[in-house]
């Protein structure tokens, strides 16, 4: 990505003559779809989003948090997951995390048990047509070690992991500073095939300093998951720069009505690290 | 039904058929420079009989065995000269024509005369000339062949400023660009926006769209033969110049007068010399971020030698390389990349009716990036590197046949993706990338056959082989054309040619990127292939202009997208990411020019359609126009010598907008905890579906002549983009976002989008001195 960034740096710096105007285009016709956004986190509630994507050009009324919802929101379906022979119902009812900042309009405050099986998600909407899913959990991967070397009164974090050959695997990496209410110092996905021997590490630049609070967090994704986030962040980044291609969305829903979006568990592991201590 | 066995004994019983004729063969070339000249024209006065050089600047024409016959031997640009020669018995007759002492020197660029254009059975053909180049307005300053190339019918670029070249339909992938006939595979500096060839270096370059001869193959849709300059064998001179970016010297000058001579070309950009500056300049501010470094150059070298009257060795060699580096605290990055290549030639004139070039060359195409933080290092390179051997030969049958026929052996490897990272300490390490080794075969014949004084033949076959790891394809590519001169002011031409390609470029962006890496054909890779058909005519109007207007229709087949979001970066499995299709292109050429007096020029407008389908999991099957897909196409070329001291050039170019691929929807992503909430993620529809606003810009130029004691200079000012034209190069959706406060937690949400265009370059005035001595 560093590469993808100095190319467009590039272009963009030395030519030197960056110019950008607004112009006024039509897109052609789009169908607005039903987006599901929903992770299972063992011993968690299940919360889950059912929306609406919209047109391109529409813009929101933000006189009240409640129209944007009205606007934003599919509301009035019934929506469970099922796994083995038990299943938990999800109530229409909207509910904003306030740990988290997930905002979802169908909660269930039963927990997601801590077996390893597959869940299934149903979703019935009040036209009468269905989206389906499903997802599998998968275990956790621990961190082998988080070390903490300095240059000067400047320090790094290198986060080691070690990576199953018996299988592929798909990862994800968040780095905080300080809290998890941040936006991530560093965000990486990755596949397991750049490795060799199964070791794999995640390091920093020296531009941390004494009593800095690193919390490092390490995704175990499934692969849908995986190719979704991908999807995503290609898709964004497409529409930023003109070397990304762009590409549709690879969601693991569906149903008649050609929904968006992802149904997955979360498998992870997270570690705190003070500098200096 | 006789006519067939007439021919038939007519070729084999040739010797006796003509035993009262002898040959006159031989070169032409500069009296002033000693280079070959090629397409000059060697007539016959009075019999309607002639011929031109070939591209090695030799001609073998039969004549009657009489005591005195005359010829005339004449090159645009040049003084004619006639002669009467004794013709008892075969000759050698070399000649050298002297350039017309006419200030016009610099816009007299034609290497083939009308006429001969109108005689011969090529069609689709463009040439240019590096004189032509340098006279016209360049994107600040620096001259660019390649893009000149894109001022002709059925050639157009890709984005802004990109020297990539799209032909008839054809990807920028599917052109063969051969300099002194070795492959070059990535004929661009800094991402496409200038192109490798240097053009003091330069003598000649024919563009081939269609109607491809025989001894060409390899990729679809164009041919563009670069020739080196061969080096001034009488005296020695300089050239060169200073511009806004890059200075540029030659040197050429004999080693034995007469017998052999040298060139020396080499161009590099200094613009990393003032970044570096800064930055040392900068070394103790603790705010400063350093600039990263960016250069590119080039250099050229050709040497040959006169063997004797019958053979001659020449020896060239191109190295290029462009380098970007970026130090810090943290980093200490290098990218650079680039092409090598080396050629070996030998022509050898067996008799006055057969002539040979035997070559080997060497190419050569790379790129790395590499970095390293402490105790980690990472390197990423790609390359392919070809030995290629190949035999030409040249014989003229009679004033009515002229066959060619030769073979080649190409040796690829590939080097894909290849990427080795780690720690210092052996812990972490890891590694990717594949070595692929290919041989590329082919065998061709052609005859250019005179069937009267108004049809002319010339067809033939290229039979090509591939082989790669135990999987071979093999490939008829049947090659013809045909000319039926209407009048003598009017000529109707049509033309066949199968292509075929081996190797791929996987490349994901409309843009000329140095990443981009080639692929060999394997068991799951088929090779492309191409069935081009074009019928036009040529029409001499008066004395000046030649007007041509051409029809095409290509067949495209075993073509080659991406699926969505392929991961093309290391990849292991690259071929995963490949969809397999065909297409169809076709469209209209039409191209009016004057190449001789005061003012020279060219009109030419393209009208194209082009569609690609039928690829798995890319659209459900369903075609699709790629983002290249010009509608119409207009290059307008003016070049007027007001003076000896000055000339005015200007170029306009018209396009329809490119095709773009915009998304149609949206939506909020919230993401897992910690995440940045993405409040606007794209949802893209169907593949190209958006055109852009339409591109046109003039560029306007100014060559001021000095003409001191000794040698010349000039001072030549561009203007590009004179009336600052805002033309699209990428569009994006933009959208604006409002907080709304939620808890403790803030939530964006979009409130307006605006459709954002980025234009590269406003009007942009240059200027380059240059000389020669």
């Amino acid at each position: 990505m560093r590469t993808r960034k100095l190319l467009v740096f590039i272009l963009i710096v030395l030519v030197g003559c960056n110019l950008e105007n607004e112009v006024p285009i039509n897109l052609p016709a789009y169908e607005t779809q039903v987006v599901v956004e929903c992770y299972l986190e063992a011993g968690k509630p299940i919360r889950l989003l059912l929306a609406r994507s919209n047109r391109f050009f529409d813009e929101f009324d933000l006189s009240s948090l409640e129209t944007v919802l009205d606007e934003s929101l599919v509301q009035d379906a019934a929506v469970r997951v099922l796994f083995g022979s038990d299943e938990i119902i999800l109530n229409n009812d909207i509910n904003f995390d306030q740990q988290t900042g997930f905002l979802a309009n169908y909660l269930s405050w039963e927990r997601v048990p801590e077996i390893s099986d597959t869940f299934h998600l149903e979703i019935l909407l009040p036209d009468g047509s269905e989206i389906t899913s499903q997802t599998t959990m998968i275990p956790q991967i621990p961190f082998d070690s988080i070390v903490v070397e300095y240059q000067d009164s400047l320090a790094r974090v290198l986060t080691y992991f070690t990576d199953s050959f018996d299988e592929e695997n798909f990862y994800r990496r968040h780095l905080h500073r300080t809290s998890l209410d941040s936006i991530p110092y560093q965000d990486f996905l990755a596949e397991d095939t750049f490795t060799d021997n199964g070791t794999i590490v995640f390091g920093t630049g020296f531009e941390f300093e004494e009593g800095d609070t690193i919390i490092n967090t390490l995704y175990h994704l499934p692969k849908e998951y995986y190719d979704y986030l991908v999807s995503v962040t290609f898709s964004i980044q497409a529409n930023l720069d003109p070397i990304t291609q762009p590409g549709s969305i690879f969601s693991n829903v569906q149903g008649d009505t050609n929904p968006l979006g992802i149904f997955t568990v979360l498998s992870y592991v997270r570690d705190t690290t003070v500098i200096g201590e | 039904m006789r006519r067939p066995f007439t021919l038939v004994v007519h070729l084999v019983f040739h010797s006796i058929l003509f035993a009262q004729t002898s040959t006159v063969s031989g070169t032409i070339r500069d009296a002033t420079s000693g280079e070959q000249l090629i397409g000059a024209s060697v007539e016959w006065v009075g019999q309607n009989s002639g011929t031109t050089t070939n591209e090695y600047g030799f001609y073998s024409l039969q004549v009657a065995s009489l005591d005195s016959i005359s010829l005339r031997i004449s090159y645009i640009g040049y003084k004619a000269v006639d002669l009467a020669i004794l013709a008892r018995e075969d000759q050698q007759l070399d000649l050298a024509l002297t350039p017309m002492e006419i200030n016009l020197q610099e816009v007299l660029v034609s290497s083939d005369s009308y006429r001969e254009r109108l005689r011969s059975t090529e069609m689709s053909v463009e040439g240019i000339s590096a004189r032509e180049a340098k006279v016209l307005p360049a994107l600040l300053g620096e001259v660019d062949i390649i893009k000149t190339i894109q001022l002709k019918p059925g050639i157009s670029s890709g984005s802004e400023g990109s020297s990539g070249l799209y032909v008839r339909g054809g990807g920028a992938d599917q052109n063969l660009i051969i300099l002194d006939e070795a492959i070059v595979y990535n004929a661009n500096h800094l991402f496409g926006f200038f192109s490798t060839f240097n053009a003091d270096a330069i003598k000649d370059v024919k563009v081939y769209k269609g109607g491809f001869p025989s001894q060409y193959g390899g990729r679809l849709s164009s041919v563009i033969d670069v020739k080196l300059n061969e080096g001034n064998n009488q005296r020695f001179s300089a050239t060169g110049g200073l511009g806004l970016i890059s200075s540029r010297l030659t040197l050429e000058g004999p080693i034995n007068k007469d017998k052999s001579s040298f060139i020396v070309s080499g161009r590099r950009t200094y613009v990393d010399l003032i970044t570096n500056a800064v930055n040392r300049s900068n070394r103790d501010n603790p705010d400063f971020s350093p600039i990263p470094a960016y250069s590119f150059y080039d250099l050229n070298a050709k040497i040959n030698f006169k063997l004797g009257d019958r053979d001659h060795l020449y020896l060239s060699g191109y190295f290029g390389r462009d380098v970007f580096a970026f130090t810090d605290d943290n980093f200490d990055f290098d990218f650079n990349w680039g092409n090598g290549t080396g050629t070996v030639r030998w022509n050898h004139q067996f008799n006055p009716r057969l002539f040979s070039n035997t070559t080997l060359t060497y190419s050569q195409y790379h790129y790395r990036i590499s970095n390293r933080v402490t105790g980690f290092s990472f390197d990423l390179s790609s390359e392919i590197r070809d030995i290629n051997i190949k035999s030409d030969f040249y014989y003229a049958l009679n004033n009515r046949h002229t066959l060619r026929m030769g073979v080649q052996a190409t040796s690829h490897q590939f080097d894909v993706g290849r990427l080795k990272a780690g720690s210092d300490d052996g812990t972490v390490s890891f590694s990717a990338g594949q070595r692929y080794d290919g041989t590329e075969f082919g065998l061709y014949i052609s005859d250019e056959a005179v069937l009267s004084d108004k049809l002319r033949l010339t067809s033939g076959f290229r039979l090509s082989a591939f082989t790669n790891e135990g999987e071979s394809y093999l490939g008829l590519e049947p090659r013809a054309a045909a000319r039926l001169l209407l009048s003598d002011r009017t000529a109707l031409k049509l033309s066949y040619a199968r292509m075929k390609q081996y190797v791929h470029l996987v490349s994901n962006s409309g843009l000329a990127l140095p990443t981009d890496i080639w692929y060999p054909s394997t068991e799951n890779v088929k090779p492309q292939v191409a069935d081009q058909i074009a019928i036009g005519y040529s029409y001499l109007v008066g004395q000046q202009f030649l007007l041509t207007n051409e029809y095409y229709y290509k067949f495209l087949n075993h073509q080659i997208e991406f699926k969505d979001h392929a991961n093309l970066f290391a990849n292991d499995n690259l071929e995963e990411e490949f969809r397999f299709g065909d297409g169809y292109a076709y469209g209209m050429e039409l191209g009016l020019e004057k190449k001789e007096g005061r003012f020279t020029g060219w009109l030419g407008y393209t009208l194209a359609f082009i569609r690609k389908g039928g690829f798995d999991g890319i659209q459900n099957g369903g075609y699709f126009p790629p983002t290249y897909d010009r509608r119409h196409d207009l290059s307008v070329v003016a070049m007027f010598q007001l003076s000896r001291k000055f000339t005015v050039t200007s170029t306009f170019v018209y396009g329809s907008g490119d095709i773009g691929w915009l998304p149609l929807g949206r939506y909020i992503f919230q993401d897992v905890e910690g995440s940045e909430f993405q409040p606007v993620v794209p949802v893209y529809g169907d593949r190209n579906t958006f055109r852009l606003p339409p591109y046109h810009r003039m560029d306007l130029g100014v060559v001021i002549n000095f003409f001191p004691k000794w040698g010349h200079q000039d001072l030549t000012i561009s203007v590009y983009n004179l009336y600052d034209r805002r033309n699209p190069y990428f569009l994006f959706l933009d959208a604006e976002t409002e907080t709304i406060r939620q808890g403790n937690i803030d939530i964006e949400i979009p409130t307006r989008i605006a459709a954002k265009q980025v234009s590269l370059f406003p009007v942009l005035p240059s200027v380059t001195w240059n000389f020669k001595f």
